[in-house]
């Protein structure tokens, strides 16, 4: 049981490394990430619904992620469901600057040895960091 | 020689996140004075500006338990000291037996001491609604 968790988990961090190269290079790909029942929180905002979802993400303008973690675990014990959280950095819309992002999603196994997601958040912070001291 | 520097302040980062969520609920004075004037927080969509706003709405928390299930901590642009933490898990309010699952980003800058305050902070639910009890 824990050696199948194990391998669930690497298929889950593959999945999402594919996630997000597929979001950079085509947005619409990613439908079969989400369902009827998915919710998305999007820097407050709440998404119900595939379509709803799609729509937002086909929206923003050219994308790019570089991510510094993709951490995964069961939700439950026992469940096959994951809770996998994701930071990085982001390019949105084409701009120069990147932005921290963070992401939250539970993944629930299909059938077919995918997932899709039941329910996300994302997060960013803005251009505007304050008492920005590099060093 | 600049990488040992940075991975030592993101070990405080984690050390000094820690630490806040063993001071919710525990200490408001102490957890008050990890913020300023100019500090942002965006709760669930709704934004509170400034130390008061903030320790406001976080004191209006009742019985609160927090329980990390994963922290990450990295510098806020490529090369800058102000680190963004992200933390993932579950939180017990009310004294309520289930949890829900939430996600908080923070903009850490550091202090001339040694130590972090929170610039800007987002806090958001995973889940609307109560889903039953998660790992405990």
């Amino acid at each position: 049981m824990e050696e199948g968790n194990q391998d669930l988990i690497a298929a889950a961090k593959r999945f999402l490394e594919n996630y997000y190269r597929t979001f950079d290079a085509n947005r619409a790909d990613l439908a079969n990430l989400y369902r009827d029942e998915s919710v998305m929180i999007f820097d407050g905002r709440k998404l119900q619904g595939k379509e709803a979802i799609l729509a937002e993400l086909t929206s923003l303008q050219q994308c790019r992620h570089q991510l510094h973690t993709v951490h995964c675990q069961p939700t439950v014990v026992g469940s096959g469901d994951l809770l996998a959280t994701i930071t990085g950095y982001m390019w949105p819309d084409g701009k120069q600057d990147a932005r921290p992002f963070s992401q939250m999603f539970i993944l629930i196994p299909t059938p077919e040895g995918s997932f899709y997601a039941s329910h996300g958040t994302f997060q960013y912070f803005g251009f505007e960091l304050c008492g920005t001291t590099t060093a | 020689m600049e990488e040992g520097n940075q991975d030592l302040k993101i070990e405080a980062a984690k050390r000094f996140l820690e630490n806040y969520y063993r001071t919710f609920g525990a200490n408001w004075a102490d957890l008050a004075s990890l913020y300023r004037e100019e500090s942002v927080m965006i709760f669930e969509g709704r934004t509170l500006q400034g130390k008061e706003a903030i320790l406001a709405e976080l004191t209006s928390l009742q019985q609160c338990r927090h329980q990390i299930l994963d922290i990450a901590c990295y510098p806020a642009r490529p090369g800058s000291a102000d680190l963004v933490a992200t933390v993932s898990g579950n939180i017990w309010l009310d004294g309520k037996q289930d949890a829900r699952l939430f996600g908080q980003m923070f903009l850490l800058v550091p202090t001339p001491e040694g130590s972090f305050y929170v610039s800007r902070s987002t806090f958001v639910y995973l889940v609307s609604e109560l889903r039953g009890s998660f790992m405990a």
